[in-house]
């Protein structure tokens, strides 16, 4: 399933969430159906796509609540929390929060291989070669595909999401 | 075939070859549209689908767009559409309904966009709309709405257009020519019948022969036109003649008939012309309810009704109808609807608008035809100035009737020589004693009237009758009922002559007098009781008088009375009888007595002093006695000149007329002396005249009497009554002038009226009586005053005859 911005900028009427941490949830969610992952990476048929936070939940449970009951074909969602990034595993997706980069220890690199898609904010993580690093351009939140960074974990892009993706900051 | 009236215009050979054209023709129209309209539903829906499948295409990449919420994106996913050349919009709406992206090719055309809930397929005026859902992964991400114009139609038709046109025409023309040989078997034998036809007609020869071509329909209707041909030729010398009359007949009667036509019009003219200048209102109602009605009303009708003639409608007259008389009409009406009348009449009132009240003999008549149809003719007449002259004769006879009928007075009005006529009005009745409905009988008036009366009245008729006077009147008597009292009446009877009809009428008048009479009486009455009264007022003024000297004398009498008594009294005989004793008892020794006693000695002396006291004495007395006797007779002088006066005789004598005055001014002397009032004479001759004495007395204290009053009542210093007496060869002239209240002008004519009086106490009969005294003994008393507080003079006249020198 997915969930369009504006969907999402509509559902935002929770506390403590700001404006920009909804739609950036709602990206996440958007971006499990916008790749595919190469065989072999889901083990087993109907097991969840996990997502991975490090460090903080910014989104305060948000996320938990947004993909709590959704399905992609007959797969549910989960929501992990890590402190480091040693600790990650079998995740399909880990989100880097503003600031909680340094748990990556200097190379995001090493995560990619295990078939995890990166996805930070700032341009520190991208510095890290993040693959998907959110940006604000004219008040909008938008994002950059680093596809070299990608390479390792070989994920598929859909063309479509590729268009939407600026080229580099 | 009557829509193809045009069709017989045509020569039979071109209504064949058009009949085949036409057939053939609308055939191939009919499949022409059969294709077309089969290969545009089929286009229609090529059209559709294939836009549904660009829309979905477009759709699928636009689905990150959408969920990514990049419309710059999407946007440039629809600038792709560029490419299509009948795209002219589209639009891409985000799930909530808002427009994500879109699409014009020609920003500068203004069109409607699409509504979210508009899915599906819609051919909307001159574009296509096509709808489909963005779906990705099964969630709904938005909508996407393609626009396209419908050239390509149009270009199909145009070019279907075409093709059918030129298909058509070439089987036309192909049509034409096989229709145009082919006709020619049927319209030739036709054709050449008409021929025949028309030489027969132009010509009016019947003789003519058509040919033969076959044996078919045709050729048997060649056979019958030839026979018909023989036929009508021997009929149409018959008809010839026939129609000839036949015309001259027919010329005849339009002549006729125009001239009936024009003497209607001139007579419905003239009706036009009555119905609008009659000044009777008529309206005319033709037609039943149920069917329609036509309504005509003429210009009078509005003008008494005061309704213009856009208002003219059956109801509004209706409506005008005063509200009390509309029940009456109503109940008239109803009767009329019912068919119980067929017409009716009534007086009624119509209420103009302008508040005025038009009467009118309103008067409807219904007329029923056997079409079930029906006509009501109205007229209305207006009697509005008729009504107020009877209502004002109605209001003038209710006023003579008042007055006749209430009048005190009798009144009786007929015409001469018919008793029948005679009306009579209550008092009339109520005086002559004859009732009102017995008027008529003259009889009934004689018997009424007193006979003697009667008699009279019949001879003043009479004196009437011949012109001797033209009012009859007449004190008469009427009997009182049965009673055989009658009551007074004046009956006056006046003829008035009428010199146009030369009818007399007769007007009779009769007042009762009956109290007049009664008061007349009462007067004479009166007036009789007041003389007798006057009569014994002058007596008793007469015995006033007498008793009043009578009642001086007596003073006199008694002083004399008194003063004898007292003499008798104080007189000295008793000592006679004391000297007669004391010389009884000296008998024996008288003279020693006389002489030795010293009492005896002053006898002598005393007996002469009481013989000259004695005398004195009886002188006195003597003397006193005599004026007692003079009294005396004195009383009886006055006592027979009482009885002398009181004589009530028409005696005549032979007086003094100083004397006369005298007697009366004594006889008054006590009423001068109370009021003080002082006595002037004036005697200028001494005549003696030839009179009743006691009338001229009478005449004479009455006037004294007026002329103390007036002193008395006027306010003056010395109160004066002067009497003159004067007179010439043939009168004597006794004037009694006074300075007292005087009479004022208007009263000097009134002052001898009887019951004439200015005294609040007085009767008002002194002078007139005394002026009636005085004419009957052959004078008069006249009066004379300058006027209120200026005296007046009241002069007796008496004859006088100077006596004869002999």
């Amino acid at each position: 399933m997915g969930l369009s911005g504006l969907e999402v900028k509509a559902q935002t009427r929770q506390p403590n969430i700001s404006q920009e941490y909804a739609v950036k949830a709602a990206f996440l969610y958007n971006f499990t159906m916008f790749v595919e992952w190469p065989e072999g990476h889901d083990a087993a048929e109907g097991s969840p796509i996990v997502i991975g936070l490090l460090g903080r939940d910014p989104f305060k449970g948000h996320l938990h609540a947004l993909v709590r009951d959704r399905q992609v074909g007959k797969r549910g969602f989960r929501v992990e929390t890590f402190d480091s990034a040693e600790d990650v595993s079998g995740v399909h997706l880990l989100f880097v929060p503003a600031g909680e980069e340094f748990r990556l220890r200097s190379k995001v690199s090493r995560l990619h291989p295990k078939g995890i898609l990166t996805v930070g904010e700032t341009e520190d993580f991208y510095a890290l070669d993040g693959i998907i690093t959110f940006t604000l351009e004219n008040n909008r939140i938008r994002f950059y595909i680093n596809r070299q960074a990608a390479e390792p974990t070989g994920v598929k892009f859909n063309a479509q999401l590729l268009q939407l993706a600026l080229s580099s900051p | 075939m009557q829509d193809m009236n045009w069709f017989p215009a045509f020569p039979l050979k071109y209504k064949l070859i058009m009949i085949s054209l036409l057939t053939s023709g609308a055939a191939l129209l009919l499949a022409c549209a059969a294709f077309v309209g089969y290969e545009q539903i089929m286009f229609r829906h090529d059209m559709t689908r294939d836009l549904g499948v660009t829309a979905q295409m477009i759709g699928m990449n636009s689905t990150a767009a959408l969920a990514f919420d990049d419309p710059s994106s999407a946007n440039a996913t629809l600038t792709a559409l560029n490419a299509h050349p009948h795209i002219v919009a589209a639009w891409i709406y985000d799930s909530t309904g808002n427009v994500f992206a879109y699409y014009l090719r020609n920003p500068g055309v203004v069109m409607e966009w699409p509504v979210p809930g508009d899915d599906g397929e819609r051919f909307a005026g001159e574009y296509l709309d096509v709808s489909e859902e963005i779906r990705f992964a099964g969630d709904r991400l938005g909508t996407i709405y393609l626009r396209s114009d419908l050239e390509r139609i149009r270009e199909r038709w145009v070019r279907y257009g075409m093709i059918v046109g030129i298909v058509f025409l070439a089987s036309i023309l192909m049509a034409w020519l096989v229709a145009a040989r082919l006709q020619r078997v049927i319209s030739a034998p036709i054709l050449d019948l008409a021929a025949v036809a028309y030489r027969v007609a132009e010509k009016g020869d019947f003789s003519i022969r058509a040919e033969m071509h076959g044996e078919d329909e045709i050729g048997r209707l060649t056979d019958n036109f030839n026979e018909m041909l023989s036929h009508i030729g021997r009929q149409n010398a018959q008809l010839v003649a026939a129609h000839n009359e036949l015309e001259k007949r027919v010329e005849e009667r339009t002549i006729e008939l125009k001239r009936a036509k024009e003497e209607a019009e001139v007579e419905r003219a003239r009706l036009r012309f009555i119905f609008e200048f009659i000044p009777v209102g008529i309206s005319l109602l033709s037609g039943s309810k149920e069917r329609d009605s036509s309504y005509m009303v003429n210009d009078a009708y509005l003008r008494i009704c005061g309704v213009s003639r856009e208002q003219g409608v059956e109801a509004t007259f209706k409506s005008l109808t005063h509200p009390a008389d509309r029940k009456q009409q109503d109940i008239l009406q109803k009767r009329l609807e019912a068919r119980e009348i067929d017409q009716y009449s009534i007086e009624k009132r119509y209420l103009k608008e302008n508040g005025e009240t038009v009467w009118v003999v309103f008067s409807t008549r219904r007329k029923y035809y056997s079409n079930g149809n029906a006509e009501t003719l109205t007229t209305v007449i207006d009697v509005t100035d008729l009504k107020r002259a009877q209502e004002e004769t109605a209001r003038e006879h209710e006023r003579f009737r008042f007055i006749f009928e209430s009048l005190p007075v009798g009144v009786a009005w007929t015409v001469s020589g018919q008793e029948e006529t005679r009306i009579v009005n209550p008092a009339f009745a109520r005086i002559t004693g004859v009732p009102q409905e017995a008027c008529h009988n003259l009889d009934l008036y004689r018997l009424a009237t007193h006979p003697d009366d009667w008699e009279l009245q019949q001879k003043l008729r009479q004196k009437m009758a011949t012109g001797d006077i033209d009012t009859l009147e007449i004190e008469k008597r009427y009997r009182n009922g049965e009673d055989s009292s009658y009551r007074w009446a004046v009956l006056t009877v006046r003829e008035v002559g009428y010199s146009d009809s030369g009818e007399v009428q007769e007007l009779s008048t009769v007042v009762d007098i009956t109290s007049r009479k009664e008061a007349e009486a009462e007067l004479a009455n009166t007036h009789r009781r007041l003389l007798e009264a006057s009569r014994q007022a002058g007596m008793a003024e007469v015995a006033t008088s007498v008793l009043h000297n009578v009642g001086n004398v007596l003073n006199s009498v008694n002083v004399s009375a008194t003063v004898i008594h007292e003499q008798v009294k104080r007189s000295k005989s008793s000592s006679v009888a004391k000297l007669s004793e004391l010389l009884s008892r000296r008998e024996n020794d008288l003279a020693a007595f006389l002489t030795e006693d010293p009492q005896g000695r002053k006898v002598p002396g005393f007996l002469r002093s009481l013989a000259e006291h004695l005398t004195n004495e009886q002188s006195e007395i003597i003397q006193e006695l005599n004026t007692l006797r003079t009294n005396v007779d004195h009383i009886k002088e006055i006592v027979s000149m009482q009885q002398t006066y009181a004589k009530i005789s028409g005696v005549t004598e032979t007086i003094s007329v100083i004397d006369l005055v005298e007697d009366a001014l004594n006889m008054s002397s006590g009423s001068l002396l109370r009021h003080q009032v002082k006595i002037v004479r004036d005697f200028r001759i001494r005549p003696s005249i030839v009179v009743e004495r006691h009338r001229v007395l009478q005449i004479l204290i009455n006037v004294f009497r007026n002329a103390i009053i007036a002193c008395d009542e006027a306010d003056v210093a010395e109160k004066t009554v002067s009497v003159q007496v004067d007179g010439t060869d043939e009168i004597v002239e006794i004037s009694v002038t006074d300075n007292g209240v005087g009479i004022s002008a208007e009263n000097l004519s009134r002052i001898f009226r009887n019951g004439f009086t200015t005294r609040k106490d007085g009767h008002g009969f002194g002078l007139h009586s005394g002026a009636i005294a005085a004419s009957e003994v052959g004078g008069r008393l006249r009066v004379h005053s300058d006027g209120l507080g200026k005296g007046a003079t009241f002069i007796l006249e008496l004859p006088y005859s100077p006596p004869e020198e002999s």
